[in-house]
């Protein structure tokens, strides 16, 4: 199964939830998951990026999204109907654990405020973690 | 093969040019107001499948022909198909996109503002098939060049 993991371009949020998905152990802290992140990728929107591949074989990609989030869903879905690569995909949308020290963080780094970004990236996946993993587990247990 | 027209709201420009690779509109003269506005999904795509490629018919040469919105997306959704079909290992050859917004003039852009976004649906398509039909001959051209380069024309 193809899982894809979609947010506002590609970031960390979505590399966390991937370990989280594929990671044997899921019952590490924040900090060691955060330690296990590369650093930040950006990718343009509408980038469809593989990522790893979880245990039970299913690949993991990222698809980067902007505003009109609803757009590129469409096309996507669209897409996967006309070449009938509709069956085995599952798109999981990250976009609603950004929280506002992510969007702090995106502003920042615009500004090339690198550091501070850093800082406020960290903030908000660790607020975004608890949630986060919950949903993950959902996820795991549905893939099983 | 398959060949996406695509447009901003894939209600209008896309649409006559599929029609015009379907050979559903005349190739000697520009069409009437009522050719236009009688031809499948003018002017009808919803706000919310903005994004997603319509079926709309398929050629002699069996090529499949969409039309597709892209909003103001139009990157985005592009770099997608491309990523999409490397994911997929679709070949690049497979498909063809074509940007037919190029081709639109200010009446199309008022007439598919008033009928789309403001819902003044007669005088917005009035509008809309007269911008088409001035701008016909671009159209024409612009498809019968993607004919040519396919090898259907």
């Amino acid at each position: 199964m193809k899982i894809i993991f979609c947010s506002r371009r590609i970031s960390q949020l979505t590399y966390l939830a991937a370990n989280l998905l594929s990671s044997y152990d899921l019952n590490l802290s924040f900090k060691q998951q955060y330690a296990l992140l590369k650093k930040e990728q950006d990718f343009f929107p509408g980038t469809l990026q593989w990522i790893k591949e979880d245990k039970q074989g299913n690949q993991i990609y990222a698809l980067g999204l902007n505003r009109s989030k609803k757009i590129i869903l469409q096309a996507l879905m669209g897409y996967s109907f006309i070449f009938q690569r509709q069956e085995g995909f599952l798109v999981f949308d990250l976009w609603r654990f950004e929280n506002s020290y992510l969007k702090c963080s995106w502003s920042f780094k615009r500004l090339g405020a690198i550091s501070v970004a850093e800082k406020l990236n960290e903030l908000g996946l660790k607020k975004a973690f608890p949630v986060l993993k919950k949903e993950i587990q959902h996820l795991r247990e549905w893939l099983s | 093969m398959t060949i996406i027209y695509c447009c901003y709201g894939g209600a209008h420009s896309s649409v006559l040019a599929c029609a015009i690779h379907l050979n559903l509109l005349p190739q000697a003269r520009r069409p009437t107001i009522k050719e236009i506005l009688k031809l499948p999904g003018f002017d009808r795509m919803p706000r919310e499948l903005i994004g997603f490629p319509v079926y709309f018919g398929t050629d002699n040469k069996g090529n499949k022909i969409y039309y597709q919105g892209m909003g103001r997306a139009a990157k985005a959704v592009k770099r997608l198909l491309q990523s999409f079909m490397a994911i997929e290992g679709i070949p690049q050859q497979e498909v063809y996109l074509k940007d037919t917004l190029k081709y639109i003039n200010s009446l199309v852009r008022i007439g598919g503002f008033l009928s789309r976004r403001l819902g003044i649906v007669f005088a917005g398509r009035l509008l809309v098939a007269l911008g088409l039909i001035l701008a016909y001959p671009r159209f024409l051209q612009a498809v019968n060049e993607i004919k040519k380069e396919i090898g259907i024309a």
